[in-house]
């Protein structure tokens, strides 16, 4: 078996000074190269907490939390920044691009971050994942003038850009039509299967998390379920 | 290019009409401090011209003598009221010595010996009184600007030759050549007008004669003597600290033209009070402008921002990105407000009867003082913006 590129242990969160709120209750997970793996759960249960700590854009309460090896807490801002930018990549549901960028130079962002500025090397990378996402045609175009489906698609792109060991992806098909939602995730899945890229899907569409290889259910800030979608799911 | 400024950029063109509206606004606030700055300094240094034009910058003068009380006895109280003397003529001990004590000091770049006092001038049946001034012609010349002001004849002072000021030429109806009778105290000499003079001034072009030194003296009765040296420093402004070098120098009395224009100093320094108050207020009301649209542009772009910093955009690449907006505002404005402030400086300059200068250093401070508003009011924004917590700023939660 591969070796973990997250793992979180103990990982806990909590909210609010004086009458402090425990959202995540002692996180223990694991996520290995190249898995699917889909995160359910209801709402307030702790999704969206956990998300943010795999992705590193908040910080545990307790615990410990591990990117490729490296543990996180002691980290400062700027080494968090950068490693979140090398190692991870982020696909939102109301798609985030940036409106006063092109699509290219949205894709470019997580790179151009990393040079300092857009550099015109980095066209050819971009050119070829927007490529591969089917909108090469959209390439100068502004994300005002995609439709909500392109727009995610340009945004799983932009989440490839840096060729990310895990995407964290925060219900990708939750504001799309069937279609859209059918083509992104299987998008994803291509990515996948292609790259060894692995996803943690945070969703609330159940079909959509039975053909994830793995599901994870988080109820009231606990982890009640880990394994096949059909041991945690049930029986379709 | 930093990616700080590429993203600035982009945000400024996709934000057109508000970069433009807030643009205008730091245009018109820095052509209106350009406009304003060098209205007040043209209008000083016109004052200053003007006042000085026809007054040397310091004037030395034998001390006069100290009031007595008539009676000093010892172990008696007097109720006494010690009165000044009758202004008397005073002669100016050594002044040739002191003249050269004066032009060695520091400051001065030029002297003068002069002999003045009151006289008559007639001219037919026509008299008047004046104010007779008598030097010499090339040392005269750098402390009055006579010769750049004559209207007709030359600038000449020779023993039969007299300047009138163009006033009292009219009074008398004397033209070029034409013989005038100056008398003082029962002397009296006939000279010939070879020069008349405008300074704009209507006590000097309708009061003023000007002959030799050896004349005036003659017809004042002092030969050999002196009333006042005149001297002319290199700033004019620096002038009470030159005349208090001269006064330690010499022990006699000095006065610079600041301490004899008191009132002109008051009414200078309230104009440049006020000046610098229009200045300050507008570059407050262009930081506000630039701040609150920043401060909108950052709420505004909440979301962005977090997705930038979520996709490893740095907290100072963040901070940047809007100190560069800030600078960008600032710097754009200040060119664009140059130009407007110099056209409207032009414009004034057609009606106003002074010439108005735009220096290079008020340009170049006007670029620095609207670059440094720019990044000061960008500042606050650009903190807040760098300070999002990029998980509440993609929620919407800022």
């Amino acid at each position: 078996m591969t070796q973990p590129i997250l793992r979180l242990q103990g990982v806990r969160r909590s909210f609010g000074a004086e009458v402090a709120v425990e959202v995540l209750k002692g996180i223990d997970l694991e996520i290995r190269q190249g898995e699917l793996v889909a995160l359910i759960g209801p709402s307030g249960s702790g999704k969206s907490t956990l998300l943010n700590q795999i992705g590193l854009l908040d910080r545990p309460s307790a615990g410990r939390l591990y990117v490729d090896g490296t543990d996180t807490i002691g980290l400062d801002d700027g080494a968090i920044t950068e490693l979140r930018g090398r190692f991870l990549g982020f696909v939102f549901q109301f798609h985030h691009l940036l409106p006063a960028l092109t699509v290219l130079e949205n894709i470019m962002l997580p790179k151009a971050a990393q040079a300092g500025g857009f550099r015109s090397e980095m066209t050819v990378r971009a050119r070829e994942i927007l490529s591969r996402v089917g909108l090469s045609e959209c390439a100068d175009k502004w994300p005002k003038q995609l439709s909500g489906g392109m727009q995610q698609r340009v945004a799983v792109a932009r989440a490839l850009m840096n060729a990310p060991a895990l995407v964290l992806a925060d219900e990708p098909t939750g504001n799309l039509d069937t279609e859209s939602s059918d083509r992104v995730f299987e998008l994803l899945v291509e990515i996948n299967e292609l790259h060894d890229t692995a996803f943690l899907i945070v969703t609330h569409d159940r079909a959509l998390a039975r053909r994830c290889e793995r599901v994870i259910r988080i109820v009231d800030g606990r982890i009640v379920g880990d394994g096949l979608p059909q041991d945690v799911l049930g029986p379709e | 290019m930093r990616l700080s400024l590429q993203l600035a950029l982009r945000f400024l063109r996709e934000g057109k009409t508000q970069s433009i509206l807030i643009l205008l606004g730091v245009t018109i606030g820095v052509a209106t401090f350009v406009f304003v700055a060098a209205l007040m300094d043209a209008l000083q240094v016109n004052l200053v011209q003007k006042t000085l034009g026809s007054q040397a910058h310091i004037v030395i003068e034998p001390r006069e003598a100290a009031p007595r009380p008539l009676f000093e006895t010892a172990n008696t109280v007097f109720l006494r009221r010690v009165m000044g003397t009758e202004p008397r003529r005073t002669s100016f001990d050594q002044w040739q010595r002191q003249l050269r004590r004066v032009e060695a000091t520091d400051g001065v770049v030029a002297a003068c010996p002069k002999v003045t006092g009151s006289v008559l001038i007639v001219r037919g049946a026509l008299q008047q009184g004046a104010l007779l001034l008598g030097g010499d012609p090339q040392r005269l010349r750098r402390i009055v600007h006579i010769p750049d002001n004559m209207t007709r004849g030359v600038y000449r002072l020779g023993s039969d030759d007299v300047l009138i000021g163009a006033t009292l030429a009219a009074d008398l109806d004397v033209g070029v050549g034409g013989p005038v009778r100056i008398t003082s105290e029962g002397r009296s000499v006939t000279l010939r007008v070879a020069g008349i003079f405008r300074l704009g001034n209507a006590a000097v072009d309708g009061g003023w004669v000007i002959t030799s030194l050896r004349s005036a003296q003659t017809l004042l009765d002092r030969v050999g003597d002196v009333t006042a040296i005149d001297a002319r420093v290199a700033s004019p402004f620096e002038a009470d600290e030159i005349a208090a070098r001269i006064r330690g120098r010499t022990g006699v009395k000095v006065q610079s033209w600041m301490a004899r224009n008191q009132e002109l100093l008051v009414a200078l320094r309230a104009q440049a009070s006020s000046g610098l108050m229009i200045r300050i207020f507008v570059l407050l009301a262009v930081a506000m402008g630039i701040a609150s649209v920043l401060i909108v542009s950052v709420v505004q772009r909440s979301g962005q921002i977090g997705i930038m910093r979520a996709v490893g955009v740095r907290r100072q690449v963040v901070l940047g990105v809007f100190l560069w907006q800030g600078a960008v505002f600032g710097i754009a404005g200040a060119a664009l407000g140059c130009g407007l402030g110099a056209i409207a400086v032009r414009g004034m300059e057609s009606s106003a009867l002074f010439a108005i200068p735009l220096k290079p250093e008020l340009l170049a401070t006007s670029l620095l003082v609207s670059l440094a508003t720019g990044l000061l009011s960008a500042f606050l924004p650009a903190r807040r913006a760098s300070r999002l917590d990029p998980a509440a700023a993609i929620r919407g939660d800022t």
